[in-house]
């Protein structure tokens, strides 16, 4: 080792290294003294040190190329180390910026997902098993990814095929793809909520850097569509017995006997399913003279009200309920004490029927016989029951406490009672309370059976579980031919008791959950946020969609127009009504996907005319082709020669919707890094809600 | 040199470079230089790149801040602090015409009080901000026909202005026909309704405010109508007053796309009847206009009255035909951008050279029933031209929330100062 000493007197180890003049060299370790003190040093001492200096020069006339090479190692380390700091710094000033960009997403997303609409109302929602109609399906979910994966709230799943190019810390983008999850890019525009119709194309936003997914379960739901029966039902109180337009199915759909409505389109009265007595009121003919509501709609004259308000107050008559109730003059705000709570319903129907039929007099008298009085004859009855209708005069204080009378019970009743199903609920006060909490039971045994129309393709769904066992559970208006959940439309439930009708087809209550009390670690998730430069993939806008679920592609309810059932083609053909609103069904990328293949198109290639949802001059279009009102590329069929492939997106999208074709710089064979930028905790749903 | 014994100095032979060591010492030498040029060159890149990154870094955040005030405040709408920006306070008090802007206080000009005040008081009038709503008030239900049209009524199940109007006393004289037959009789005289609370609570909200904030503080689950029509046929000027049908700025659809600009309503589905806000806004976007110069359409020199009237319209934004169509007037998505968004640069005070461009772009409007906060940061480097944006929504304050946060007088409201919310 060569020792140095520095005028100082710092010592130093060092190898190789040159000397200056005001350092001196010893190999063989002097008194420091002579060194330290050039004056104290003696002639000879002197001399001795100028030998062995010249000696020790000999020795170190110049550096080996291989200390050189040492020295320039050394020299090369320190530099590209220095140099490697200051790249750290443009990687935080870049982390610093996504994560503002992710901030900014993360902040829309969770503001989407609380205030955008949670209807899609083009869908059927109801069938006799949960499995031939849609709702029921996990794209209906009230999970984040779920809500929002869609064409106009905001995110998108990039596509499988270069996330599975992706690299990131503990391998995490992997393993949400291989646990079924996707990896998300950020739409093009804000969530605007404008449909994305007629929007225009913009600078791409520079949030679709950024990739993100959702880590950790989603939690199990509650139901928000029974598929047997979609409650709540609204109506507007008063009013006459439900009836609606249908599909001419007797005995398919409908009961064989049902009561068509009037002409136009054709429809039934399906509420009389729950309560036969409600059919008089509806319409009936007796010795040939038309009485209830129906024909009082096509007559519409004094005589047909009065006939309406007949056939009201017989079904007042069969429920028990007397003129000392329905005549007084003092608006109702409470049941009659002693009124049964299994038997309230028939006080509110039995309100709602004569309130509407009352109401409907005062067109055909003037003001002064109102106030006189309107004589309605007595001794009513439609179907030979035995039960006959009493006479009752009706005076304007009458008709309007009656309507008072009306709206105070049936409001109170949909509060007191929301497992009570015997009376639809008020449209005119729609509360959250209307909605029971239903949820599917994961620890029966599911239900199962095969799917309409599919030549007994086998398929199953949990058994639902409701909060309390649903009292007078009816029929679904869509099929109104058949019991729910095998279940009649009357069975009320032993006071107190959990049980439910069957356990065929109803879960376990002591499964049900919704209500438990949780921690909140039970239902946090997180949303992971990556930056990436996906987009300078060679194929960044080639590579085809995510592959999708069949729960993206809704379906018909069953139907056999005609009497011959509906082939299981035809049904997924053939949603209902318009395409572009089925909000969180389809390929998310729809409307920015190409219509045919992009092979050998180059970069930049103009693609305002090769994508569905542009008008061609660089609108979006949402999926709606002016002027017919048509779909466009919708599962029908209907779009172009390559609908089902464009549909699907098959042949790729504009992703950053620029109508341009974007090829990147980076072949399909690199893998990149993504690096993460933030994490941000949400509190998953399990019961669908919004803000406002 | 060396000392020899002798104690004379002499030269020892010593040789000189050779020509390859010169050479690699020379190239060892450049490769020395080299490096460390090329090491300060990375470096001055990186200290430069970094820098601009971290400019543009400072002010992306000073424009999300910048948006995120908009967000909680509404400073691009209406400045407190700032009487030349509160032009949405203005209050047209004409009569019969009575309309403002969404900043306009609840006050005696416009939402007066009178009446009794409790639950289930039909006589008490004006904004009354202790009541909530409650579900079981049965004076906010709505208690018209749910199925009656406002343009092609008959009546055939009664006069429901028994139950429900705007009116104390309205006369009930009409006779009705459908297809040319008579129906009924007339009623002949006044009648006194049931409930005549929420029609009015309904007509004075969206008279104070439009129709933004009409729908904002409606509750969720609201019905939008009234049964009669107090001329309301969205104009300034006298109206044509009608007791006897449903309100036509509530039912009726007239304009473009889907019926949507001069009323309220809009034709989804072919509905003419009081219905919830679905409906009204599937086609529809009701934003909130502001009075600025940073909208291209420069909404800030338009009269008070333009200002305020633009708050009952909406805008077709759902429907191809119209939402795209860009031809001068009242139209789709173009017109509603050019007259809502306000675009502002955030360094128009002056800006060093080098430094980029900044600008926030920010708009409110109902639309899908959904409130929305549409934000944008752009900048553009000065260096390159790069356009970069960052467009988001976000939850914000509600207008409702930014009428409490401002003193009637002027200000910021503390706790206990009246508001525009509660004089």
């Amino acid at each position: 080792m060569v020792e140095i000493r520095q005028p100082c007197g710092v010592r130093r180890a060092a190898y190789g290294v040159a000397f200056t003049s005001y350092t001196e060299i010893r190999h063989d370790m002097p008194p420091t003294w002579a060194m330290e003190n050039p004056a104290r040093r003696t002639p000879h001492t002197a001399r001795l040190s100028r030998a062995r200096l010249s000696r020790a020069r000999l020795h170190s006339s110049g550096m080996t190329l291989f200390e050189v090479s040492i020295s320039l190692v050394i020299v090369a380390f320190g530099v590209i180390s220095a140099v490697m700091v200051f790249p750290s710094g443009i990687k935080a000033q870049q982390l610093a910026r996504f994560q503002v960009y992710a901030s900014a997403k993360a902040l829309e997303m969770i503001d989407s997902y609380n205030t955008s609409p949670t209807a899609n109302p083009s869908l059927e929602v109801e069938a006799p098993h949960a499995w031939d109609a849609s709702p029921s399906r996990c794209t209906m979910a009230f999970d984040l990814e779920r809500r929002l994966a869609s064409y106009r709230f905001g995110i998108m799943p990039l596509p499988v095929e270069i996330a599975r190019r992706l690299d990131s810390d503990g391998d995490e983008i992997q393993q949400v793809l291989n646990e079924g999850g996707y990896l998300y890019y950020s739409q093009p525009q804000a969530a605007t909520g404008f449909s994305d119709t007629g929007l225009s194309a913009a600078p791409p936003n520079d949030a679709q850097k950024l990739v993100f997914a959702v880590t950790g379960y989603a939690q199990s739901n509650a139901v928000p569509i029974l598929p047997q029966k979609s409650w709540p039902y609204y109506m507007p109180f008063p009013s006459p017995p439900s009836h609606g337009t249908h599909g001419n199915e007797r005995g398919f759909s409908e009961p064989v006997d049902s009561i068509e409505t009037w002409g136009g389109k054709r429809g039934i009265l399906w509420e009389d399913t729950f309560d036969p007595d409600m059919r008089p009121v509806f319409w009936c003919n007796v010795s040939g003279i038309e009485y209830g509501y129906r024909d009082h709609q096509r007559i519409h004259t004094l005589e047909s009200a009065k006939r309406y308000c007949q056939a009201a107050l017989w079904y007042c008559k069969r429920k028990g309920i007397t003129s000392l109730t329905y005549g007084s003059l003092t608006a109702l705000t409470e049941f009659p004490s002693g009124t049964l709570e299994a038997e309230r319903w028939k006080l509110v129907q039995a309100l709602r029927f004569l309130a509407h039929a009352t109401t409907s007099l005062t067109a055909y008298v003037n003001k002064t016989a109102l106030e006189t009085g309107i004589s309605i004859d007595g001794s009513f009855d439609p179907n030979a029951s035995g039960t006959t209708s009493d006479p009752f005069i009706v005076t304007l204080p009458v008709v309007q406490a009656l309507h008072a009378s009306t709206m105070n019970l049936t409001a109170l009743f949909a509060a007191c009672h929301p497992y009570d199903w015997a009376v639809p609920r008020p449209l005119q006060r729609a509360i959250m309370m209307d909605h029971p909490l239903i949820e599917y039971d994961l620890f029966t045994p599911p239900l199962s059976g095969s799917l309409f129309g599919a030549s007994g393709v086998a398929a199953q769904q949990w058994k639902p579980i409701p909060s309390q066992p649903i009292r007078h559970l009816g029929r679904g208006f869509q099929f109104s031919n058949q019991d729910v959940l095998g279940t009649s439309p009357t069975w009320a439930p032993t006071a107190g008791s959990t049980a439910l009708p069957n356990t065929t087809h109803w879960g376990n209550p002591a499964h049900f959950t919704l209500t438990k009390p949780f921690s909140p670690d039970e239902r946090c998730r997180q949303l992971v946020f990556w930056v990436v430069d996906w987009q300078s993939y060679a194929d960044v806008e080639t590579a085809p969609s995510a592959p999708l679920d069949a729960s993206r592609y809704p379906r018909g309810a069953p139907r056999a127009p005609g009497g011959t059932p509906a082939s299981f083609n035809s049904l997924m053909r053939d949603p209902p009504f318009f395409d572009w609103q089925q909000y969180i069904y389809r390929n998310p990328e729809k409307t920015l996907a190409f219509i045919e293949s992009m092979e050998g198109k180059p970069d930049g290639f103009d693609v305002r005319t090769k994508i569905i949802g542009s008008d061609g001059n660089g609108r979006t279009i949402n999926n709606e082709n002016i002027g017919n009102g048509n779909s466009r590329y919708d599962q029908l069929g209907r779009g172009g020669p390559n609908h089902k492939e464009a549909f699907i997106g098959l042949f790729g999208a504009d992703r950053n919707f620029n109508l341009k074709l974007d090829r990147g710089p980076v072949p399909a064979s690199v893998r990149l890094r993504a690096s993460s930028v933030a994490r941000f905790n949400f509190y998953d749903l399990r019961v669908p809600a919004s803000l406002r | 040199m060396s000392i020899n014994g002798s104690g004379t100095t002499s030269r020892p032979a010593m040789r000189a470079f050779t020509l390859i060591e010169l050479m690699i010492a020379i190239s060892l030498g450049m490769l020395i230089v080299y490096t460390a040029t090329a090491g300060f060159r990375a470096a001055a890149q990186s200290v430069t790149l970094s820098n601009r990154m971290a400019l543009e870094n400072s002010l992306l955040r000073a424009g999300y801040f910048a948006a995120m005030q908009d967000a909680d405040w509404w400073l691009a709408w209406d400045d407190p602090d700032d009487s030349r920006n509160q032009r949405l306070r203005w209050f047209a008090n004409y009569q019969p015409w009575k309309r403002g802007g969404p900043f306009a206080p609840f006050d005696a000009r416009t939402f007066p009080r009178s009446g009794a005040v409790g639950l289930g008081t039909d006589s008490e009038r004006g904004w009354n901000p202790t009541n909530t709503w409650p579900a079981n008030d049965a004076r906010a239900w709505f208690n018209g026909n749910l199925v009656e049209q406002g343009q092609h009524t008959s009546h055939v199940f009664g006069h429901y202005e028994l139950f429900a109007h705007n009116k104390t006393t309205p006369n009930l004289t009409k006779t009705w026909s459908a297809g040319g037959t008579a129906i009924g009789v007339p009623f002949v005289g006044t009648v006194t309704p049931l409930r005549t609370w929420y029609g009015n609570q309904l007509e004075s909200l969206k008279n104070t405010m439009g129709y933004y904030g009409a729908v904002e503080y409606m509750p969720a689950n609201a019905i939008y109508g009234t049964v009669g029509d107090p001329g309301g046929d969205n104009a300034f000027g006298t109206g044509d007053d009608d007791d006897q049908r449903m309100s036509r700025e509530w039912c009726d659809p007239n304009g473009d796309g889907g019926g949507v600009q001069w009323r309220f309503a809009n034709d989804d589905g072919g509905t003419a009847w009081a219905r919830g806000i679905y409906r009204h806004t599937r086609d529809s976007t009701y934003p909130v206009v502001p009075a600025s110069r940073h909208t291209s359409a420069g909404t800030d020199r338009w009269t008070d009255e333009q200002v305020v009237a633009a708050q009952f319209r909406s805008w077709a934004t759902d429907r191809v035909g119209s939402a795209g169509n860009r031809d001068p007037g009242n139209h789709g998505i173009q017109d509603l951008t050019a007259k809502t968004v306000i675009s502002r640069s955030l360094l128009e005070n002056g800006r060093p050279s080098h430094w980029p461009d900044l600008t926030l772009e920010s708009m409110r409007y109902l639309s899908n029933s959904r409130f929305v906060t549409l934000l944008r940061i752009g900048w553009m480097s000065p260096l390159t031209g790069q356009q970069t944006v960052l467009s988001f929504t976000t939850i914000s304050t509600s207008l409702r929330g930014a009428r409490q946060q401002r003193r009637l007088t002027g200000g910021w409201a503390l706790p206990g100062d009246a508001t525009l919310d509660q004089p």
